[in-house]
């Protein structure tokens, strides 16, 4: 059993040591309970289909709601890559689109994850998948490629 | 698990230490108030950890404060730069209870032959041997003093900014399972309660409300460390004291 004493500061700590971090592997923790980090949260599709595209959601709600209502710029920063980063999971491991948003809004978003090193980089790598996916979709769309 | 009295508490820092220590300072008064406030949950619990019983406990307190505090001048010895209040305090508070259990040993030699067993005698060899260890209760309700501070900090500010959904939240995920052991609330019925979009909203609330929480905890530690540089240091000195098994 924890102690709640020694747990709150350590996790004080922790809001010392890295605060954007923390807020977004927080977050993942409690929408998906187990996870280790939020890159966890996003990348794990253990379960069905369904139920991962369901998580995905949970989490990109989240990480909206985080990007609006953090106090610290660096926090509501970090919580829009991981909103992009939801999305492109979504698409590359289920082929699913969970955005209301345009694919040119979208990959706009995307590339900034990608850009942004303090994204886990697991999840980077996942984002230059949904990349291409995105571009070739828009290819296919436009009759530039066959 | 000790439950933490979320209560308005007004807390101290080196400053006030050093005020306090200050015989012709015209705050001092006020200060020596506010570390007795700050530091009698501490020293009770190692009384009480001591085998001394409820009353007697109160007494003991008292006695420690009004003689070693107030008349020997405690906080006029004390120096940011040979380490922590909290340290002098508990150690000068070891002494007064050891000094206490010889001269009531003593006296009650004198009217029977051989030793009296004492359940404070006792208590304090068995403290001794890290049982029940009162320098470990002493720690613990330091810890509880502080975080504490901490959520009346933070329930201040949130009131103060009208963050009354991120403050519920707060307090009914982590505040309330931690200060009493009771369980959270299910996200479920937050949502319901505070009319909230879904879960993810409110778990973003939590979160919010855990980082201010941090960030108090770190501040009130800091208040008692001569240099923020240190604040790290000592949060990972007291989660140690913390998990330091009796010997």
């Amino acid at each position: 059993m924890t102690d709640p004493l020694s747990d709150s500061l350590r996790w004080a700590i922790e809001v010392g040591v890295d605060p954007s971090r923390t807020s977004i592997d927080w977050l993942a923790g409690e929408l998906v309970p187990g996870s280790c980090s939020a890159a966890d949260a996003i990348l794990n599709a253990t379960g069905r289909p369904d139920e991962h595209i369901e998580r995905l959601r949970l989490l990109k709600n989240g990480f909206k709601t985080l990007r609006i209502s953090a106090e610290e710029p660096a926090v509501r920063r970090l919580a829009a890559q991981y909103y992009a980063a939801t999305i492109a999971a979504a698409l590359v491991r289920r082929g699913a689109w969970i955005t209301t948003q345009r694919p040119t809004r979208v990959r706009e978003a995307i590339l900034a994850m990608i850009d942004d090193d303090h994204v886990a980089d697991s999840l980077r790598c996942l984002g230059r998948e949904a990349i291409d996916a995105i571009d070739q979709n828009e290819a296919v769309e436009t009759g530039l490629e066959p | 698990m000790e439950r933490i009295d979320v209560s308005s508490q007004s807390m101290t820092d080196w400053s006030m230490v050093l005020d306090s220590g200050q015989v012709d300072s015209p705050t001092r008064q006020r200060s020596l108030e506010s570390l007795v406030r700050r530091y009698w949950p501490s020293l009770y619990a190692k009384a009480r950890s001591g085998g001394i019983d409820a009353n007697e406990a109160n007494d003991v307190v008292q006695g420690f404060i009004t003689d070693i505090l107030l008349e020997r001048n405690l906080a006029a010895v004390a120096d940011p730069e040979r380490g922590r209040f909290r340290g002098l305090l508990s150690t000068a508070f070891s002494n007064y209870l050891r000094d206490r259990h010889r001269a009531q040993s003593s006296k009650k030699r004198r009217p029977s032959q051989g030793a009296p067993r004492s359940i404070e005698r006792d208590a304090i060899q068995a403290s001794d041997h890290g049982e029940n260890d009162p320098e470990h209760a002493f720690n613990r309700h330091w810890v509880a003093t502080v975080i504490q501070a901490a959520v009346t900090r933070v329930r201040v500010q949130f009131r103060e900014t009208e963050r009354r959904a991120e403050w519920r939240i707060l307090e009914a995920r982590l505040i309330d399972p931690m200060v009493s052991g009771t369980k959270a609330t299910p996200y479920a019925d937050l949502v319901e309660e505070l009319d909230l979009r879904d879960v993810a909203q409110a778990a973003s609330y939590l979160v919010n409300g855990k980082r201010a929480l941090g960030r108090a905890i770190l501040q009130e530690i800091g208040d008692t460390v001569k240099d923020p540089s240190q604040i790290e240091e000592e949060a990972r000195e007291l989660i140690e004291l913390l998990e330091r098994k009796s010997i």
